[in-house]
């Protein structure tokens, strides 16, 4: 594939990002050598302000497989794994983490690579395959594992409409319904559970007010991303998913530090500025894409293809927009159910005024792949909007079948450019 | 046939096996388990990609075909990502019935709070019946049901047993015709007929040769055909780690106490799915079965895709063999007949083992 496929940044902030990545492995490899300091392995999802206030350094599997694979070593790590028997159709995340223990969590691997852990922390509300993968891990290493479940149930109704979500406020998570207060009692004695798991590992005392000052400084970060995203919305976009992409660890996996919110500030000045200048990242702006999925991580700059077209993926429906409720369509936005995801793309397209949707098919990920064919009866049935689906594991690169997918890339911007001639959803 | 008993008394499907069966009896329904056919997806394509669960697909063919139509109710239960998007399908494509409920089941099943939280949630569902029947469900109609589904439960236990000789009492083929039907036929109609097979099995000697004894290993099996295969091929099979076998009936809910808490546990502690965080009783239990059944090979038959079998399966290769266990591992295919290259495997698999 080489250099052409990888992604290509617009914004000046976004290129500094590699920057803070790099600085920040590099910081937690001069921290994880001291004597005593606790190492987790953690998923997504797992509150980040405990482990913060508790000093220990986390690691998270899913996003270093992602920096393997954007640097050309995923495979390095699958043909062990799957030597080993398991499944080329087993996640993809998971594939590269479990070929990595394999070869005895090698230093010459990408940012150093992750160092052995005390411990596993893994949380529900993803999916349901990380907890199989972290259970198999844990008993590689041979390290005790905390599974923080959290309940999730669809919206009361047969159409979703109404679900009145309880939300556990200090764990961020989204659980149980009015007439499940039984799972939302389960959702916080998890919680409970994680905080004595951790005090139980590292022999330290988690300090409430410290926590309490974490998550007050860790707000920050999402209320400026929320803002970014709104200037998305502008036409021509000022920064498009390429950029988003790149410019989302230090919100993931560093809220609270002060690096993160400088970074979102002057990103956040970059994009008012080019608004104020009408900069956008093509020039015209032919045609506007809405991505959903997860991104082929070894191949970022598919993205930018379609910038040769005069179109720009100006939001990305996994990571990027976050939505609350439409009347577009006759399924509600969720986060993780199948028809909260179809009504969640909806409201993109409409908010961001998109012509068209690129759906990531990636055949190892059962959490969101399903969704994808559901996403676009819907988007057709409902409102109209053509979607193209593309098949690739996010981060196997031998899975990627160029010429197939180019080909099919070129047919669908025409017809998605001559679409956007007569866009007019601020009429709807 | 499902047509027939509907007739009788109002079926609500269900998928899996973590659904309490008893609580749905007592309700005045008769559960059945969603199970699909072997027979080719086309309605169903238009919502799942063919590499998506090709059990999840076929069920949901027959729920767009109209086939599920006579149900009046359906619960899915929160198994694994796909099964979970089962209740998203069937709500919002899926027409007919009305009544379609989603029920949280738990990973960690031997977490006290996780129980607690269960027992909440087939109360949940024990009050969502009431609301469906406009009847309360008594303490003595749940009584009565546990019962029903207790004797059943021992009897196929005892049919099982017929499998520990050799030859077996019992062939592979008639043990899965024996638990699918339970899955699928009042139990009231099954216990009945199950104690007249029993009685005349027992009362007859079996002779026959020995053939290489085989315990399958499978997700969901719906139908005769792979351990019709097998034994077609020479092989008897004598034992399963199957979700619509042995893991579907073994375990009994404690019969007093409060009916729904003596539920909740047996779901609880049954031999667990391997989508279940630490789900290591399921493989001690295959291994403790191995000696049981004097198994001299195991075949495991995991439908492509299928995340939580596919995580354990080196593992599991790796425990079987160090017990000088064959091994024969197939990938499943729920969508297509049994394929002339997997004959060829298994065919291959009984000769070596018989030699």
């Amino acid at each position: 594939m080489g250099n052409r496929m990888r992604a290509k940044k617009h914004l000046e902030t976004t290129k500094s990002a590699s920057t803070i990545i790099k600085q920040y492995y590099a910081e937690q490899r001069e921290k994880q050598s001291k004597e005593g300091q606790p190492v987790a392995w953690c998923c997504v999802g797992v509150p980040k302000q405990i482990l913060q206030a508790l000093d220990i350094l986390a690691f998270y599997p899913e996003q270093y497989a992602t920096v393997c694979a954007s640097r050309d070593a995923s495979e390095r790590f699958i043909k062990p794994a799957e030597a080993t028997g398991f499944a080329k159709e087993l996640c993809g995340y998971a594939r590269v983490n479990l070929g990595f223990i394999m070869e005895g969590l090698p230093e010459d691997a990408p940012m150093g690579g992750m160092p052995r852990p005390d411990f596993l922390v893994i949380t529900s509300i993803v999916c349901d395959t990380r907890i199989k993968w972290f259970e198999l891990m844990a008993d590689m290493l041979d390290v005790p594992v905390y599974l923080m479940e959290v309940p999730q149930m669809p919206p009361a109704g047969r159409l979703g409409p109404a679900g009145n979500n309880i939300a556990t406020d200090v764990a961020g998570i989204q659980v149980g319904r009015e007439d499940a207060p039984h799972l939302e009692a389960y959702a916080m004695s998890q919680y409970q559970g994680l905080i004595e798991f951790f005090e139980n590992q590292t022999g330290r005392k988690l300090d409430p007010q410290k926590l309490f000052e974490i998550q007050q400084a860790s707000k920050k970060v999402g209320k400026l991303r929320r803002e970014i995203n709104e200037y998305r919305k502008n036409i021509p976009t000022p920064m498009g998913a390429g950029d988003a992409f790149t410019a989302m660890f230090p919100g993931m996996y560093m809220p609270g530090t002060k690096e993160a919110d400088e970074f979102y500030e002057k990103l956040r000045a970059e994009v008012k500025q080019r608004i104020d200048s009408g900069t956008g990242i093509v020039n015209p702006e032919r045609f506007r894409l809405a991505w959903s999925g997860i991104p082929f991580w070894y191949n970022l700059g598919l993205i930018n293809y379609f910038e040769e077209k005069g179109g720009v993926v100006v939001i990305d429906t996994q990571y990027g927009s976050a939505a609350l409720t439409i009347n577009k369509t006759t399924r509600q936005p969720g986060r993780w159910g199948m028809n909260g995801m179809v009504a969640s793309v909806v409201r993109a397209v409409v908010d961001y005024n998109i012509d068209g949707v690129i759906l990531s098919y990636t055949p190892t990920c059962r959490a969101l792949y399903i969704n994808q064919l559901e996403i676009k009866n819907t988007l057709e049935e409902e409102i109209g909007v053509p979607s193209l689906l593309l098949e690739s594991d996010m981060v196997d690169p031998s899975s990627f079948n160029e010429g197939q997918i180019m080909t099919r890339i070129d047919a669908f911007s025409e017809l998605v450019a001559e679409k956007a001639k007569h866009r007019n959803w601020a009429a709807s | 046939m499902a047509e027939e008993f509907s007739r009788e008394r109002e079926l609500i499907g269900y998928f899996c096996d973590f659904v309490p069966e008893e609580l749905l009896h007592a309700a005045g329904f008769t559960p059945i388990r969603i199970t699909g056919t072997r027979k080719p997806v086309s309605l169903a394509d238009r919502h799942l990609q063919s590499n998506v669960c090709s059990f999840a697909r076929s069920c949901l063919e027959l729920a767009l075909d109209g086939t599920y139509a006579y149900l009046s109710g359906v619960v899915i239960p929160h198994s694994c990502d796909v099964i979970t998007k089962m209740n998203d399908l069937w709500a919002y494509r899926v027409k007919r019935p009305d009544f379609c409920h989603y029920l949280w089941y738990p990973h960690k099943v031997n977490d006290p709070n996780a129980r607690s939280a269960f027992i909440g949630e087939v109360r949940r569902l024990k009050s969502c019946l009431e609301n469906l029947t406009e009847n309360e469900i008594s303490d003595v109609a749940l009584q009565d049901s546990i019962l029903l589904y207790n004797q059943n439960r021992r009897l196929l236990q005892q049919a099982y047993e017929l499998r520990e000789t050799n030859p077996p009492a019992l062939s592979g083929t008639e043990a899965i015709e024996i638990t699918l039907s339970s899955v699928l036929a009042p139990k009231e109609i099954h216990s009945r007929r199950l104690t007249r097979l029993l009685d005349s099995l027992k009362a007859h000697d079996h002779p026959g040769n020995a053939r290489p004894r085989i315990l399958v290993s499978a997700g969901v099996l719906d139908d005769t055909d792979l351990i019709e295969t097998i034994e077609a091929l020479g092989g008897a099979v004598v034992a399963d780690d199957v979700c619509t076998g042995i893991r579907y009936f073994w375990g009994d809910v404690r019969e007093g106490g409060d009916p729904i808490e003596a539920i909740a546990d047996r779901y609880l502690n049954k031999i667990p799915c391997p989508r279940t965080f630490d789900s290591t009783a399921r493989i001690d239990f295959l291994m403790d079965n191995i000696t049981r059944y004097n198994v001299q090979g195991v075949i495991v038959y995991i439908l492509r895709c299928c995340d939580a079998h596919l995580f354990q399966m080196p593992g599991l290769q790796e425990r079987i063999k160090a017990g000088g266990v064959h091994l024969l591992h197939l990938q499943g295919d729920h969508s297509a007949p049994i394929s002339e290259e997997t004959r060829t495997r298994i065919a291959a698999f009984i000769e070596m083992m018989g030699d």
